[in-house]
């Protein structure tokens, strides 16, 4: 089978999972995807975790569920406000729970699930939220002159390229996570094919793990870097 | 074939559930720890920097104190030295006019124990002049006699001289 095929077949998968028609708009217009139950999957797992993890705690003589919940979210904001910055400090909760959000989604191939990420909905409804609060970040710091002036700086010339790249980013941000995660999941179903014993087991760990998270992180850096830069 | 419809809303609404999730529930509960226990260190803290001012003002005081007696105790010390020098100059000066006293009372004594042998030695002598005197006009002697009662004479009278000195 060949990388083509696959992806063919990947992108052709019927992706509905619970169809829904109100009786206006195009047919399946308004069907839930998969990986929209996946993504209620992972949130239920989040939720009940986080309601587990932080149940009674304590200021004083804390027990270790409570150091390890205190540690880890101690530790990722410091890594999430390291790419925001001081001025853009209050994004950090929103960058956070995407972190979390499409870290797990993407670690969702290890339990046997199809990785949320993998349908463009999903990349799509991130990069659109994620550049609506780039934009949200801007006016609230620069007012609405000054955002608008702001796309004909640092010269009037570049107007039409700083407009341009309110589309660019968002979709650049979508494309570069579906693509790794199909990319990723493209080679996994070759090497399964050609190799169907142990080597998708070696391969699955860097996929479906390190890779998985490596690509959650890029797309939380990328969108911190973009809300820095509209604060700055 | 790669198309979006409204999954992607729905993506967009569970990740704001998720993120008023997160901020009430994992955020919202362990930044409220976090400040709790901040609070109560900075509480600690100013506590403890209170107890710290107190004893350096205790320290302060009790320096000032210790001054106070160093320098009392050192004019005690100067005053009792002082006194006690007077003292000694008092009792050495009752001495030495004292002894200036028994010197002079002791020469007196000794002048007048002089005198008194030197007036027995006298009256002595007198006695022996008369004696002689008798004892020349009552013998009648020769040239050789007269010379050796002379002499004799004169050997009573040294010998009486220096008992007496």
């Amino acid at each position: 089978m060949e990388a083509g095929e696959v992806v063919q077949e990947l992108l052709n998968a019927d992706k509905t999972a619970i169809a829904i028609d109100p009786g206006f708009g195009p047919a399946g217009f308004f069907n839930i995807n998969q990986s929209v139950v996946v993504s209620w999957g992972v949130m239920i797992f989040l939720m009940l975790l986080t309601l587990i993890m932080t149940a009674g705690m304590r200021v004083n003589n804390i027990s270790k569920r409570q150091l390890i919940i205190e540690t880890a979210v101690i530790k990722l904001k410091s890594l999430v406000g390291n790419g925001l910055g001081e001025e853009a400090a209050e994004y950090t909760q929103w960058i956070m729970t995407v972190l979390l959000f499409l870290g797990f989604s993407n670690l969702a191939g290890l339990v046997g699930l199809v990785p949320a990420t993998m349908d463009l909905n999903t990349t799509a409804a991130l990069a659109i939220s994620s550049i609506v609060l780039v934009q949200i970040a801007s006016i609230r710091r620069k007012g609405a002159g000054g955002y608008f002036k702001s796309f004909a700086k640092p010269i009037a010339v570049i107007l039409p390229m700083n407009i341009l790249e309110l589309g660019i980013k968002p979709l650049s941000l979508c494309m570069r996570l579906f693509g790794n995660i199909l990319a990723a999941t493209v080679i996994m179903e070759m090497l399964k094919t050609v190799v169907p014993v142990f080597l998708p087991a070696v391969f699955s760990i860097y996929f479906d793990l390190f890779d998985g998270l490596l690509q959650a992180y890029v797309f939380c850096f990328l969108t911190s870097l973009y809300i820095r830069e509209a604060v700055e | 074939m790669l198309s979006v419809n409204m999954s992607m809303v729905y993506t967009i609404i569970n990740l704001l559930i998720l993120f008023f999730f997160f901020k009430k529930f994992l955020f919202g509960r362990v930044d409220k720890i976090l400040k709790e226990r901040k609070e109560q260190i900075e509480g600690a803290n100013k506590v403890l920097d209170e107890e710290i001012a107190k004893a350096k003002q205790q320290r302060e005081s009790y320096e000032t104190q210790v001054q106070e007696l160093e320098a009392q105790k050192e004019a005690s010390l100067a005053e009792w030295r002082g006194r006690g020098f007077e003292e000694y100059n008092r009792i050495v000066e009752e001495a030495r006019v004292e002894a200036g006293r028994i010197i002079a009372d002791a020469r007196k004594d000794a002048a007048t124990e002089a005198q008194v042998l030197r007036d027995k030695n006298h009256e002595e002598l007198k006695e022996m002049v008369i004696d002689a005197a008798a004892h020349i006009s009552m013998k009648t002697a020769d040239k050789e006699s007269d010379s050796a009662l002379y002499d004799e004479f004169i050997k009573d009278l040294l010998a009486s001289e220096e008992e007496a000195s």
